[in-house]
C-alpha cells in the first residue's frame, strides 16, 4: 500500500518549469522559493487557526446554547495551564515567522561580491538602466545565474522597482542611492513595474527584464552599445531624443510643453528671458544641454536639469544633427 | 390598539424623546445625541467613500480607459482613500461607539467637557467641508498618504486637503 503510494508520487509528472500558482507568479530568481515558502508558511498557519477558531466558536454556540430547563453552569474564571498554553504557542509561532522573515531580509540586504553592476535611474515615467560600459537603455537585460546589483536613484519623486517573478521590490527615492540585488534563474522576458504611485503616468511606467544566457547577453550588449553608431547621425539623435528624456518636455510637432518645441528652431533667433536673443546653432544647443540655465527661452521656466556627464560627446553631436533635421514643413 | 407614538408617550423620557426639534439636536450636549450626529455623518461618508471605490473598480473592469482618464482615476482613488481614512475609519469607533457607551460603562453622567464634545463634531464638519472644497476646486491626486516629494510637486489642490486633515486632527484630539 505504502509502496503504491510512493510509486504514484514518483511517477507523477514533475512540472518542467514551475509556472505561476494561484497565489504567486512564476519563480524566476534565487529569492523566489524562499519568499514563497514564508508566504505559504504564514498562510497555512493563519488558515489552520482560522478554521480551528471558527469551528470551535460554532461548536460552543451550538453545544452551550440556552435551553429550557438547563441552568447555566458557573464558568471557571482562571485556568493557568490554558493561559500558558495559549500564550506560549503563539509566541513560538511568531518567533519562527520572525526568524524566517529575518533570514530572507538578510539574504536580500547583503549583496554578494563580484555581482554584475547595473545603475537604475527612475524618473516620471520611465526607467533608464546603465551598464558598466556606459550604455544606457530603457529595457533591462541581465545574464542568467549571475548576481546582479542595482544601484538605484530617482530624479524626481519616489518610485519603486518591482519584478514580480523575481520577488523583489525596492523603493527608488530622490537624493540617495538604494541598492538591491537578484540572481535570475530562468531565461525569459518578465514585467518590470513601478510600484509606488508617482503621478499621471504611473500606470504606464513599466518595461521588461530580459534574462539571457551569458553569451547571448554579452552579444546583445556589444551590439546595442554600438547600435547608435551604425545609424545616420540624425536617426541616432532621434533615438536619444526618445530614450533619454528629451521628449518628456520638448515636442517635435511645434507644441510648447514644459520646454519649447524643437521643431524648426534651427538657425532661427530665440527671444530669451531677461531680454536678448540667441541664434540656435551647434554651440547654443550644446550649451542648452550641458548648462540649461544659462539661456532660457522667453516664456519658459528654468527647470531643465543639466545633462553634463549624462550624455557623451558623440551623443550630443547626434542630438544636434537630429534638431538640425527638424524643418518646418 | 396603540400606535408607536402612544407607546413612546407612555414610556419614560429618554435621550430621543426628552427634547424635540432640529435645534435640540444641533446644539445638544448629550453624549448619546452627539454619538447619533456622528453616526449619521460618518455613515454618509462611508457611502461616499464606497461610491468612489465602485468608480475605481468599474474603471478597472477592463485594461485601458473604461470610464475615466488617468488624472480623474488618480483623483478618484485619492478621494476614496482620504474619505475612508479621515472621515470614516479614524472617527467612527471612538466618536460613535465611544461617545455612546463609554460614559455608561464607566458610570459617568456624560463626557467631562460636553461643550468641547459638541465642538469636536463641528470641527469634523469643517474638516469635511475642506475636502468638499478640494473636490470643488478640482481634486487632489496624491493618494491618501500624500507622500512628499510628489505631493509638493503636483499642481493639484493639496493644501485644502491637508488643512482639512489638520482640522480633523483637532476634532480627534478634542474628544471624538
Amino acid at each position: 500500500m505504502l509502496n503504491m503510494l510512493t510509486g504514484a508520487l514518483n511517477n507523477a509528472p514533475s512540472p518542467a518549469a514551475p509556472f505561476h500558482t494561484f497565489w504567486m507568479p512564476q519563480q524566476a530568481s534565487s529569492f523566489a522559493t524562499q519568499v514563497d515558502w514564508i508566504f505559504y508558511f504564514i498562510f497555512y498557519i493563519a488558515l489552520f487557526f482560522f478554521l480551528l477558531i471558527v469551528a470551535l466558536a460554532f461548536y460552543m454556540v451550538l453545544r452551550f446554547r440556552r435551553r429550557p430547563g438547563v441552568k447555566p453552569q458557573d464558568s471557571p474564571n482562571h485556568n493557568t495551564a490554558l493561559e500558558i498554553t495559549w500564550s506560549v504557542i503563539p509566541i513560538i509561532i511568531v518567533i519562527l515567522i520572525f526568524l524566517a522573515g529575518f533570514r530572507g531580509f538578510v539574504d536580500m540586504s547583503f549583496v554578494p561580491s563580484g555581482a554584475y553592476q547595473i545603475g537604475v535611474e527612475a524618473q516620471k515615467w520611465n526607467w533608464n538602466f546603465s551598464y558598466p560600459n556606459g550604455f544606457v537603455d530603457t529595457e533591462l537585460h541581465v545574464p542568467v545565474n549571475q548576481p546582479v546589483t542595482l544601484t538605484m536613484k530617482s530624479l524626481d519623486v519616489v518610485h519603486s522597482f518591482f519584478v514580480p517573478q523575481f520577488r523583489i521590490k525596492r523603493d527608488v527615492v530622490p537624493g540617495r542611492y538604494n541598492k538591491t540585488w537578484f540572481e535570475a534563474t530562468k531565461t525569459g522576458t518578465y514585467d518590470l513595474f513601478c510600484a509606488e504611485y508617482c503621478g499621471t503616468g504611473h500606470s504606464d511606467m513599466h518595461t521588461i527584464v530580459v534574462v539571457e544566457e551569458p553569451g547571448a547577453f554579452q552579444e546583445y550588449l556589444n551590439k546595442a552599445s554600438k547600435y547608435l553608431d551604425t545609424l545616420p547621425p540624425e536617426q541616432a539623435g532621434e533615438q536619444l531624443y526618445k530614450k533619454r528624456g528629451c521628449s518628456q518636455c520638448h515636442s517635435i510637432d511645434g507644441k510648447p510643453g514644459t520646454g519649447p518645441s524643437l521643431l524648426g528652431i534651427w538657425g532661427h533667433e530665440q527671444l530669451l528671458t531677461g531680454g536678448g536673443k540667441a541664434v540656435v546653432d551647434e554651440n547654443y544647443v550644446r550649451e542648452s544641454i550641458l548648462a540649461p540655465s544659462s539661456k532660457i527661452v522667453a516664456g519658459f521656466d528654468n527647470v531643465m536639469p543639466t545633462f553634463q556627464g549624462r550624455l557623451k560627446e558623440k551623443e550630443i553631436d547626434y542630438l544636434i544633427a537630429f534638431i538640425k533635421s527638424l524643418e518646418k514643413k | 390598539m396603540s400606535t408607536p407614538a402612544d407607546q413612546m408617550a407612555n414610556e419614560p423620557l429618554n435621550y430621543i424623546t426628552a427634547r424635540r426639534g432640529l435645534m435640540s439636536w444641533l446644539v445638544t450636549m448629550d453624549h448619546k445625541r452627539i454619538a447619533i450626529l456622528y453616526l449619521i455623518a460618518t455613515t454618509v461618508f462611508l457611502f461616499a467613500g464606497g461610491l468612489f471605490a465602485m468608480l475605481v473598480r468599474t474603471e478597472l473592469i477592463a485594461p485601458g480607459k473604461t470610464i475615466m482618464g488617468k488624472d480623474t482615476y488618480n483623483e478618484v482613488f485619492t478621494l476614496h482613500g482620504v474619505i475612508m481614512i479621515f472621515l470614516f475609519i479614524i472617527p467612527v469607533i471612538p466618536s460613535v461607539i465611544g461617545n455612546f457607551v463609554l460614559p455608561i460603562m464607566i458610570g459617568a453622567k456624560d463626557l467631562a467637557f460636553p461643550r468641547i464634545n459638541l465642538f469636536s463634531f463641528y470641527l469634523y464638519a469643517v474638516g469635511a467641508a475642506f475636502f468638499l472644497a478640494t473636490i470643488a476646486l478640482g481634486g487632489v491626486d496624491t493618494g491618501w498618504t500624500l507622500y512628499t516629494p510628489y505631493s509638493t510637486e503636483t499642481n493639484r489642490f493639496v493644501l485644502p486637503a491637508t488643512i482639512g486633515i489638520f482640522v480633523l486632527g483637532f476634532s480627534s484630539v478634542f474628544t471624538d
